[in-house]
């Protein structure tokens, strides 16, 4: 038996040689076969690692929990459409938590629910009037005196800036008439009716000028609603940078330093941070890159985001700076900060390191710091916009996915201003609707039959009344105005706090659950799905790949993608074989009928052949193993880049470093082989049947 | 600014009037002349100032109300608004100068300023919605017939958006009481005609403005059923509506300010 096999060996590997340019097709392609299934499985399986300790370790946890009655599927890094998601509502989260702790693999639950807020944004000049405003309020003529030279110089700008635009401008009525405020403004008469008449100039700066600086679209952020101090233990990534997390008890807001950094700071500094990236971390040019050439050209139209920031001394200060650096004899501040802001590729370092080094301490970089307190406006579910109050306590981001988009979308609020955001009325509130209500007096009138109940029998559509006299009225609002009779007076109250037992009872919208073993997670699942129905809860159950929406569908699709190139590669492969074989056994027809005629066994051709192409097989595919395996190892010392922020969320951090499964390297080629066989059987079978006399009768 | 805030701010700052009209058929001039009347009657170039109420339904409960003062100077179309219940949204206050719409929030002592460009107070109400109505300008309108509504008898008629105008509504019904001259119920309809809102005004309050010389309509009630969200609903209720002129220097951030001191 092994002295045939020997043979059998031997015949194959001297047919093989002999066949150099067969063997070398067949075997390439096994091989690039063999080497696509180990590396991108190995890739692929490493990145799907990484993106769900991403997403089980920043929102999702290993299971969501939301109500069957939602209309949408859970999408928490959103679902690709537009609009607002129906995801139903959990109106009381302490018996849904509680139901879920039965069960002994659920470590944790947490309460969520996340919506998208508005936040407005003034732009420059409203940002200067309103620092002009509070000095003016303030008395101090000193102030007052140096924020006015600042004023007039923004305006001279303004001026400037205008008349180039009516050059081209295909509406000049309006450019004049905007001309002639401005030069209103920058009359003697505008500044010294200023000391009569305050609020009339700040009202004519606030309404006539400020808009001429252009309107900033609000900004969009995405918050989730939750238990503060428990998500901060329950995931281990989320890390408070700066400031503290939300106290217990207190309404707060902590919000995404990645926000923070890319979408909230002033807008001249994220241009130097973004050709920073570009220029020094990804080595690119602003000559070479259309997006860097982009952000470079914008930066000195921004010169208003520094300029109204330096006024007194600074201002000074900064243009003799400026003029030395820039090496320029101009004095005007305006024109240097505009000059400052051209960059190429040549002054990109020494502009950045000034910039942050003299001019940044001195302006507003950001609107707001940890310890402000901000606006908060959102739609309720039923369309109507909200405000809340709430202060910055700090600023987060998740470990390993600090320059992740999709890691700090979210800004985190304390599960009840979410509530309120929501349009969840307080107990308090509720009382006090009720009152005012009862003290209007508006009859409820059912929705079918309002036509009837509203102008039937006894329904008098007109009366006349009079007016109070208008001495009454403009003296009770002069009297509010100045202080006197107090009408409309009053003192708002402004709460901060609440009880901390309400951030685990009431409304939420959906729940992470944690798991003690995830390896039972489908298990867990199905687990869950039963508790909850038999405690009539009418809740969804899903696993983080679910939850996370199109994104958890990603791995999927690309493995799909891959497994489809492997097989159409292997199917072509497997042709090939077949042909080969096929062209093989014509060519050896006078071979196998010698063999045949000097009492070789058609099993022994049969055999033959087999081991031909599994000796072939199993040196290719290996050897394509052993080559992803060795890359992939290398790259999992090296590790590979993420080529971009979405990238890094999907590789858990800045680089992925791969692994290789052992079990995959070796059953990839098998797996090849035996496909190999089986396409081997047929020609294989046919060389069998090669008879002496028809080999004889093929060499006449 | 809350959606509801501008809803009732869309009927309340509106004022749609109507004076009586003795001799009618609705041939088309008439109904042109009509159209023009109801306009003319919501023309205002006086001062106002009305306590609004305004209380938001859905699905058949109650989920927001809040009280408010509402001053309009037409001559220089400015306008203010002063929330005083209720604790949440009191002292907050919108002041309309020029085309800037400016949102007051007391908690933070802040203001922020919008245009009609971004749409105002990040609804997506438009300019227009606060403007006078121009119903004749804006629309074209077809008599459909007469009709009972309750114990009413009313003309039912339709406006149709003429192209270049840049309207919320782009189909509206009217049905208007045919001896009072008072509008009682609104229907607006979207392009492809679906009904998306029905107003109720169950009674008028009809005041003589000096600026005007004339006889002013104020609506005391309206009700307004979202017909796209089943049991949703808006009711304003207006009340101590007056015309007489206000303080000179009322529409000054520094006097809505000083409300919630």
């Amino acid at each position: 038996m092994f002295e045939q096999l020997k043979v059998l060996l031997l015949v194959a590997i001297r047919n093989l040689a002999l066949h150099k340019v067969k063997t070398l097709v067949v075997g390439g392609i096994l091989l690039a076969g063999s080497f696509l299934v180990v590396f991108g499985l190995s890739l692929l399986g490493s990145v799907e690692s990484t993106m769900s300790q991403s997403i089980i370790g920043s929102v999702a946890g290993h299971l969501q929990v939301y109500s069957a009655e939602a209309r949408d599927d859970l999408a928490l890094f959103g679902s690709g459409f537009f609009g607002r998601d129906d995801l139903g509502e959990i109106p009381k989260f302490e018996d849904v938590k509680a139901e879920l702790l039965k069960n002994p693999n659920v470590a944790n639950v947490v309460p969520l629910g996340f919506e998208n807020a508005l936040l407005a944004r003034g732009n420059v000049l409203d940002d200067l009037f309103e620092r002009f405003r509070a000095t003016v309020k303030s008395g101090n003529q000193t102030e007052i005196d140096s924020s006015i030279e600042v004023v007039k110089a923004n305006l001279s700008n303004i001026r400037s800036d205008l008349e180039n635009e009516l050059k081209i401008s295909g509406v000049p009525a309006d450019i004049k008439k905007q001309i002639a405020d401005v030069d209103t403004a920058l009359s003697n008469e505008f500044w010294a009716k200023l000391k009569q008449d305050s609020e009339t100039s700040l009202i004519f700066l606030e309404s006539k000028i400020a808009p001429l600086s252009g309107e900033k679209e609000p900004l969009y952020l995405r918050y989730m609603g939750t238990n503060p101090s428990q998500f901060a233990d329950v995931f281990k990534k989320f890390k408070v940078i700066d400031g503290e997390n939300i106290p217990a008890g207190e309404r707060g807001i902590l919000l995404s330093n990645r926000i923070y950094e890319t979408q909230i700071k002033n807008i001249v500094a994220r241009g130097f941070d973004s050709l920073r990236k570009g220029l020094v971390e990804q080595r690119k040019t602003i000559a070479g890159d259309v997006a860097l050439k982009t952000t470079a050209t914008d930066l000195p139209k921004q010169y208003l985001e520094v300029a109204v920031y330096l006024t007194g001394s600074k201002r000074a200060d900064i243009v003799a700076s400026l003029k030395s650096f820039l090496k320029a004899s101009d004095d005007n501040l305006e024109t240097l900060v505009k000059q400052f802001l051209t960059i190429d590729d040549k002054n990109f370092a020494e502009r950045y390191d000034y910039f942050y080094k003299k001019i940044a301490p001195e302006i507003r970089l950001y609107p707001f710091k940890v310890g402000d307190t901000i606006n908060l406006r959102s739609y309720t579910r039923s369309g109507y916009l909200k405000t809340v109050p709430l202060k910055i306590y700090g600023l987060y981001q998740f470990s390993g996915l600090e320059s992740s988009d999709l890691a700090g979308a979210f800004n985190f609020v304390d599960m009840v201003s979410y509530r309120e955001l929501y349009g969840r009325m307080s107990s308090e509130g509720q009382k006090e609707l009720d009152e005012l209500r009862k003290q209007i007096e508006v009859k409820a009138v059912e929705t079918g039959s309002i036509e009837d109940s509203l102008f039937g029998a006894g329904a008098q559509i007109e009366s006349r009344s009079e007016n109070k006299s208008s001495a009454s009225q403009a003296q009770q609002a002069a009297a509010a105005a100045g202080g006197g009779k107090q009408t409309l007076q009053f003192k708002r109250a402004v709460s901060g706090k609440y009880d901390p037992r309400e951030l685990d009872s009431g409304l939420i919208i959906n729940a992470a659950v944690l798991l003690k073993n995830p390896r039972l997670l489908s298990i867990t699942r199905l687990e869950l799905e039963s508790q909850l129905k038999n405690a009539k809860l009418n809740l969804k159950v899903v696993d983080w790949k679910q939850a996370s929406g199109t994104l958890g569908q990603l791995v999927s699709v690309i493995r799909a993608v891959l497994l489809t190139a492997v097989g159409i590669i292997l199917i072509v492969a497997m042709a090939i074989i077949n042909n080969a074989i096929m062209m093989t056994t014509l060519e050896r027809t006078r071979e196998i009928g010698t063999l045949r005629a000097i009492g070789a066994q058609r099993a022994f051709v049969l055999r033959m052949f087999f081991v031909e192409t599994l000796t072939i097989s199993l040196l290719a595919t290996l050897a394509g193993s052993l080559l992803a395996v060795t890359l992939v190892s290398f790259l999992g010392v090296r590790g590979v880049a993420a080529p971009s922020d979405f990238v890094s969320f999907l590789f858990g951090g800045p680089r992925l470093y791969p692994s290789v499964s052992t079990g995959l390297a070796f059953v990839a080629p098998l797996i090849v082989a035996i496909l190999a066989q089986i396409f081997t059987m047929y020609p294989a079978f046919m060389a069998s049947r090669i008879s002496p006399a028809a080999a004889m009768q093929d060499r006449e | 600014m809350k959606k509801t805030h501008v809803k009732f701010l869309m009927v309340a700052l509106s004022l749609p009037l109507f004076a009586g009209h003795k001799a009618w058929a609705m041939s088309e001039p008439e109904l042109k002349k009509l159209v023009v009347e109801i306009d003319d009657r919501q023309r205002n170039s006086g001062d106002y100032k009305s306590t609004v109420f305004v209380e938001q339904t859905e699905k058949g409960k109650v989920t927001q109300a809040f009280e408010a003062t509402v001053f309009r100077r037409d001559g220089d179309e400015k306008w203010m608004i002063l929330f005083t219940k209720p604790k949440s949204e009191a002292g907050k206050g919108y002041l309309r100068l020029e085309k800037n719409l400016f949102l007051y929030e007391p908690a933070l002592g802040k203001w922020e300023r919008r245009t009609d460009r971004s749409g105002i107070g990040g609804t997506n109400s438009r300019r227009s919605d606060f403007d006078q109505s121009k119903l004749a300008v804006e629309y074209t309108a077809k008599f459909i017939g007469e009709e009972k509504l309750g114990k009413f008898d009313v003309l039912h008629i339709s406006l149709s958006a003429k192209p270049e105008a840049d309207v919320a509504s782009p189909l509206l019904h009217l049905w208007v009481d045919k001896d009072s001259r008072n509008i009682l119920k609104r229907q607006e309809r979207s392009l492809s005609d679906k009904l998306l809102r029905t107003l109720y005004y169950p009674g008028w309050d009809k005041k003589f403005s000096k600026s005007k010389g004339a006889d002013v309509y104020i609506p005391k009630q309206i009700r307004i059923i979202d017909e796209v969200e089943k049991g949703n609903g808006t009711t304003v209720v207006l009340r101590e509506s007056n015309l007489d002129p206000l303080p000179e220097n009322i529409f000054t951030k520094a006097w809505l300010e000083s409300q919630s001191r």
